[in-house]
């Protein structure tokens, strides 16, 4: 074994009464690799999230997670809506994470504030989240997950309710600020083309009970640029990925006409 | 603003015609006094319907502070586990269906009337508050509790970052259904208890004016009981819209 991995799980499932929504769920990740799942609805993508938080534990399986984990902080969670404190300000809604480990609040404060200076929002500090727009919103909610400097974050479709132009310059953004730092994602999304583009590793899950049907390696690791969406290799991965998904919607519809 | 001057604009609208009325339809003082002779009462009968008036705050407002202390307290407590719930509610829920000029005369004989008239005032408006609190405190975003456990928030953070803020408006709205019952109850408990001398509400001063069928008086008693409760309602709302002014507009416009 080369070198230790971030986070294992092994053969890990999961029910829900009487309904198994998760079958022999196994991946790895290094630290500072950005994996993508995708899947159809309800095959338990969000289940898998609840489990590496920490929220969820499973019924079968393990998972392990390297002691850079276990201190509180060490990840982030982003969620499908941004979910603030509506009655805090962007600021305080970002310095939450760093209040909740014991930090001073004066200090959590500044760093909120220069972390959102770094998402652009410097000048909406101060503002209440129902002045911000939907994207503002999750920019703040990413502030809040890159705050504590974790070593891993995960991301619930995040960026789902935000139009095209939005959420690529977001995903551009994280990118950035999680590449610099060496950041992991575990990123859920409905869109192959932001799994494709975010992503060093796709995988595809199958209709319930989700399992790992396949698993793409993304051939351009550490080099995104928005002029990758339009080229070739690009649309032929997302063809690839898309073929992969469109096997496991099959499947589901077959099993559902059973 | 503009509301403000179309409500004062009707009223006063209102209080011209029945004093139009009274004039020219020649309606006897004893039946019903003009607005102008009401007026004159209450500025002649100071001596005696100030302290009343005094009186009927006091007890309104001290059984609402008690109601709000008693109802977020224990809503608090409640809140904590299950069982407590399920402990208080029977005697929460026993105490607001049964009415309260029921219960007044027993409350007179155990505990004398002055200190019935502060309980009653705070029966009324303690189930309000106590159930505002524990619908706020259960109406927590589940995402927002998935955040402070992923952050790992200890059960003192939880509640008041998180818990506490959730219930504040659920909490706002219980105080202000709780001021108007607070008022409900103290004259109630006066219209039971029948404090006199010093002690004497607005509500003893209604009941004494109509045995003497003193009309005049008694509607300047009962337009200083209907000023008492907006005064309530004034003062509710505004503590309403301060504690709240941090939260979204949707949100306050919701609840």
């Amino acid at each position: 074994m080369a070198e230790r991995a971030l986070l294992r799980l092994v053969r890990v499932g999961k029910s829900f009464a009487e309904r198994v929504v998760l079958r022999d769920i196994s991946f790895r990740m290094q630290q500072g690799e950005i994996l993508s799942l995708i899947g159809p609805s309800g095959c338990g993508k969000t289940t898998i999230l609840r489990m590496i938080a920490g929220l969820a534990n499973p019924d079968t399986g393990t998972i392990e997670r390297n002691h850079a984990l276990n201190e509180k902080g060490r990840i982030g969670y982003v969620f499908q809506d941004a979910t603030l404190m509506p009655w805090a300000s962007a600021e305080a809604n970002v310095a939450l994470p760093l209040i909740l480990q014991g930090l001073p609040s004066k200090e959590a404060h500044q760093h909120a504030n220069a972390m959102l200076a770094k998402l652009e929002l410097g000048d909406f500090a101060c503002a209440a989240p129902h002045e911000l727009s939907g994207g503002m919103k999750m920019r703040v909610a990413l502030a809040r997950a890159l705050i504590t400097n974790p070593s891993l974050i995960l991301l619930d479709e995040p960026f789902a309710a935000l139009d095209e132009m939005t959420r690529h310059a977001l995903n551009d953004e994280m990118l950035k600020l999680v590449r610099a730092r060496g950041t992991s994602l575990v990123f859920v999304t409905h869109s192959v083309a932001e799994a494709a583009y975010l992503s060093d590793r796709v995988a595809v899950l199958s209709h319930r009970p989700g399992h790992v049907m396949a698993e793409f390696k993304m051939p351009w690791s550490c080099e995104q640029t928005p002029a990758l969406r339009y080229e070739k290799r690009f649309t032929e991965e997302t063809a690839r990925i898309s073929a992969a998904l469109g096997r496991a919607m099959d499947d589901g519809n077959l099993v559902g006409a059973a | 603003m503009r509301n403000a001057r179309v409500s004062i604009a009707i009223v006063i609208m209102l209080v011209a015609a029945w004093e139009a009325a009274v004039r020219d339809l020649a309606i006897p003082e004893w039946k019903l006094p003009a607005p102008s002779l009401v007026f004159d009462t209450l500025v002649n009968d100071w001596s005696v319907l100030g302290p009343a008036f005094a009186a009927t705050l006091q007890v309104t407002l001290a059984g609402l502070a008690l109601a709000i202390i008693g109802g977020v307290g224990i809503g608090l407590i409640a809140s904590r586990s299950r069982l407590l719930e399920n402990a208080i509610s029977p005697i929460a829920v026993i105490l607001q269906v049964t009415p309260l000029v029921a219960i007044a005369p027993l409350l007179i004989i155990y505990i004398g009337a002055q200190a019935t008239l502060y309980v009653a005032a705070f029966l009324v408006a303690f189930f309000p508050m106590l159930t505002g609190t524990l619908a706020g405190l259960r109406a927590v975003d589940p995402a927002l509790s998935d955040l402070f456990a992923v952050y790992g928030a200890n059960a003192t953070q939880r509640l008041w970052r998180l818990e506490a803020p959730s219930a504040l408006p659920f909490m706002m709205a219980g105080l202000r259904t709780a001021g108007g019952l607070a008022l409900i109850g103290a004259v109630v408990a006066e219209f039971v208890a029948g404090t006199v001398g010093d002690q004497a509400g607005l509500a003893y001063r209604i009941v004494e004016a109509s045995y003497r069928l003193n009309m005049p008086r008694l509607f300047a008693a009962l337009a200083l009981i209907a000023l008492t409760g907006v005064i309530i309602y004034a003062l509710t709302g505004l503590a309403s819209r301060i504690v709240l002014a941090r939260w979204s507009e949707q949100r306050a416009m919701a609840d």
